[in-house]
């Protein structure tokens, strides 16, 4: 995919999930079950397949997930971007499910701080832009 | 082989590999080989069941060499020649799968050359030759040759001679030919037009008819291949011209190899590109495929430094270029609004022209492409309406435009520059963090994250000179973020053509090139990308003593495939449950480390315990700082 595909697919993504969580008639959230979540997550949509198992990778980062629940579920079920398809199917429950998982994937992550190899990388010097 | 119509009982033991032993070593008539078999025969325990060829059988099966008219004991045969004029290219390695086509030369470099410079790299097929050439070529910033069979060969060969092009590096292939064949077998080996094979990717092909134009073509495929935009050559030689005497009356000296400079940009064009990099207020500069050498490396991070300017090394397809833990490394942060873009061997520029115009900004192309005379491939950018196109090489061309900069720079300019490096510096560092935050999610997963993959990798290799061999096309960027690449030979690229197969051979061309300097060299490679001619590859540097880590990243799949027809049926609302089909490489999974041992390789996996990797890592890279290669199956997430 090209930059400038990923560019645009990025504006629409957002565009999108805007319109989504706008146009989302306000309402009690539905109670997600993150366990049932992730097993739809990982089998019956296989979302692992661009997200990777933990939503840790993929065009379209999901964690942090920083959209309502409604508008998750719209954007899913209606999605306008080319590499992300529509799953009209996918009813609204198991939606919720999933976005409880992927609302749990931050707090389970270890912080940086805690794996050495990464506070490691973190804290060596980048090279300073001498003038 | 002849092949025959009747059955032959179940169990028994392949004709062609019974005689293979005989056939191999036989110089003359066929009935030596049946001698051969005969006492082969007597030799082998007998089997029930296995039934042993006739007589007959081996006379149908046995190829008999190709006649040579007027064959007699020749003492100057014109193939060594053709070896001392190689000599005069500086050579180091020839990779070489054999074949009958090329038999003259391949005697004379072993015995006329003393098979050095070039040594031959006994390779498993001709496709991995030219990607070892492909590979070993960017590490070692000089062309290596390949010397394939006739037509069978060079369509082996073609795959690899195509990402060389795609990814503008040179490779010297040549081509054996024997014409007008009698054999049914060496029949289709010939061709009217041989170089028309691979024409289409090629920089310049010649067939040669006599050995003074041999030299001549030689040294002019050498020079073409290494002036930029550069790529593959071909020099197809008649197997009779190898075979033939060097007549008494032919003068024949080597040409001395007189290679033109780089071309460089047009100083007036230069001079205008200094003045809007020199006044410009936010510059930005975006790399393609720049740094062919350290000094390129150098003379960017140089006048980055001096406009203290972001640089935006490409994805996929762009080589290094510029120091990844730089301050100034990327597009400046989200904030960063560019009025001059100067593009560097970036052969498409549209983006940035549409970028900058809107607000009245300029764009620069220096690129070696607009030199190049067009082919069949559409692997040349769209046009772009720039504002200052120089058509030159970039690396060459920069210290010039350094130059430049530096002369129309005043002491006003220079301040600006200071506080524009400091917020450049700030953003990348906020980029820099985000980024090694993403690498925490899916940390201690198995299969194991890419992220921690590298990580991993980087914790093992922090006291040592290492180079990444590879190409990054299937670890997203976290080669990059994770692993400080801080000098030119860290990584060697991607495979140019964007087709797979290319990542372990090139892995082991570039270990090759690496080897002679100490450097630890490691390849990671997908699984797809190894199922190709990796294993044959494995065994080249197992053979030849090649020194390379090779890491699987084995999601078990053609995995960017699984995510494009998962989203075609999505579309089409049919579901997932049939998307694996075709694209996943289970059942039965492949063990790698059991192929890679069978190849005489150290290797361990599949390793799907990320606690288990890093001690894997350690006990691998023990062997190859040994001197040798070793593999690592990990068991990976898909991206």
């Amino acid at each position: 995919m090209s930059h400038r595909a990923i560019r645009l697919s990025f504006v629409a993504a957002v565009a999108a999930l805007a319109g989504a969580a706008s146009a989302q008639p306000p309402g009690e959230p539905l109670a997600g079950d993150a366990a049932r979540g992730r097993a739809l997550f990982a089998d019956t949509f296989n979302c692992y397949a661009c997200h990777g198992f933990d939503a840790q990778s993929g065009e379209r980062r999901l964690v942090p997930l920083n959209y309502t629940q409604e508008g998750f579920i719209t954007f899913v079920q209606s999605s306008p971007l080319p590499n992300m398809p529509a799953y009209p199917d996918a009813s609204a429950q198991q939606l919720a499910d999933i976005y409880a998982y992927i609302r749990t994937i931050p707090a389970d992550a270890p912080a940086v701080a805690d794996v050495p190899l990464l506070r490691d990388i973190l804290e060596r010097k980048t090279r300073a832009a001498t003038p | 082989m002849a092949q025959r119509d009747d059955d032959t009982p179940a169990g028994s033991v392949d004709r062609r590999s019974f005689l293979k032993g005989a056939a191999a070593g036989a110089a003359g008539a066929a009935s030596s080989i049946v001698a051969s078999t005969v006492s082969a025969q007597r030799a082998a325990p007998a089997r029930t069941g296995i039934a042993r060829p006739s007589e007959a059988d081996a006379r149908a099966d046995f190829v008999p060499p190709e006649p040579r008219p007027g064959a007699q004991f020749i003492r100057n045969p014109g193939s060594d020649y053709m070896v001392d004029v190689l000599k005069a290219l500086d050579f180091d390695y020839v990779a070489v799968n054999p074949g009958s086509a090329f038999e003259g030369i391949h005697e004379s470099l072993i015995n006329h050359g003393g098979n050095r410079k070039p040594e031959i790299l006994t390779v498993l097929h001709e496709e991995a030759g030219a990607a070892i050439a492909h590979g070993y070529a960017k590490a070692a910033g000089k062309p290596m040759m390949t010397l394939m069979h006739g037509t069978v060969g060079l369509l082996h060969a073609s795959m690899g001679l195509f990402q060389a092009w795609c990814d503008r590096v040179p490779v010297f292939a040549v081509v054996g030919h024997l014409r007008n064949p009698t054999s049914v077998v060496n029949r289709p080996h010939s061709a009217q037009d041989m170089g028309a094979l691979v024409r289409d990717f090629m920089k310049v092909d010649d067939e040669p008819t006599n050995l003074e134009v041999f030299a001549s073509i030689a040294m002019r495929a050498y020079t073409i291949g290494r002036t930029p935009p550069m790529g593959p050559t071909l020099l197809v030689v008649d197997s009779e011209l190898q075979e033939a005497p060097i007549p008494e009356s032919a003068s024949l000296s080597v040409p001395r190899l007189s290679m033109p400079s780089i071309p460089q940009g047009d100083s007036a064009a230069v001079r205008e590109a200094a003045r809007l990099l020199a006044t410009a207020e936010r510059p930005l500069i975006r790399t393609g495929k720049l740094a062919r050498t350290p000094a390129g490396w150098d003379s960017l991070v140089e006048l980055a430094e001096l406009l203290q300017a972001p640089v935006d090394v490409g994805g996929y397809g762009s080589w290094q270029d510029f120091p990844s833990w730089h301050a100034l490394y990327g597009s400046g942060g989200p904030d960063y609004r560019p009025d001059v873009i100067l593009g560097l061997e970036l052969n498409d520029m549209t983006a940035s022209v549409r970028a900058v115009r809107a607000g009245g900004g300029k764009t620069i192309s220096i690129c070696s492409e607009y030199l190049s005379q067009g082919h069949n491939i559409h692997d040349f950018g769209s046009y772009a309406e720039v504002d200052v196109a120089i058509g030159g090489d970039g690396e060459a061309t920069l210290p010039a435009l350094i130059e430049e900069v530096r002369r129309q720079s005043s002491g006003s300019t220079a301040r600006a520059r200071v506080e524009r490096g400091r917020a450049i510096a700030a953003a990348h560092k906020a980029v820099r963090e985000r980024e090694i935050d993403d690498a925490r999610y899916g940390w201690s997963s198995s299969p194991i994250s890419v992220p921690r993959m590298v990580a991993e990798l980087g914790r093992q290799i922090q006291n040592d000179d290492w180079a990444i061999v590879s190409g990054h096309q299937f670890t997203g960027n976290w080669q990059r973020r994770l692993l400080n690449h801080d000098k030119f030979h860290r990584y060697n690229g991607d495979c140019g053509g964007f087709g797979i197969g290319y990542d372990t051979p090139a892995s082991v061309g570039g270990a090759l090139a690496h080897r002679e300097h100490g450097r630890l060299s490691i390849g990671i490679v997908g699984d797809g990308d190894f199922n190709f001619v990796g294993p044959g590859a494995l065994w080249t540097a197992a053979h030849h003593k090649i020194p390379l880590l090779l890491i699987i990243h084995n999601n078990r799949a053609y995995h960017a495939e699984v995510m494009l027809v998962q989203r075609t049926a999505a579309r089409r609302g049919r579901g997932n449950a049939n998307v694996d089909i075709g694209n996943v490489i289970t059942d039965p999974a492949p063990d790698y480390a059991k192929i890679a041992q069978g190849y005489g390789v150290y290797a361990e996996g599949p390793i799907a315990d990320p606690a288990a990797l890093g001690p894997a890592l350690e006990r691998a890279l023990a062997r190859v700082r040994a001197g040798e290669p070793a593999l690592l199956d990990v068991i990976s997430q898909p991206r």
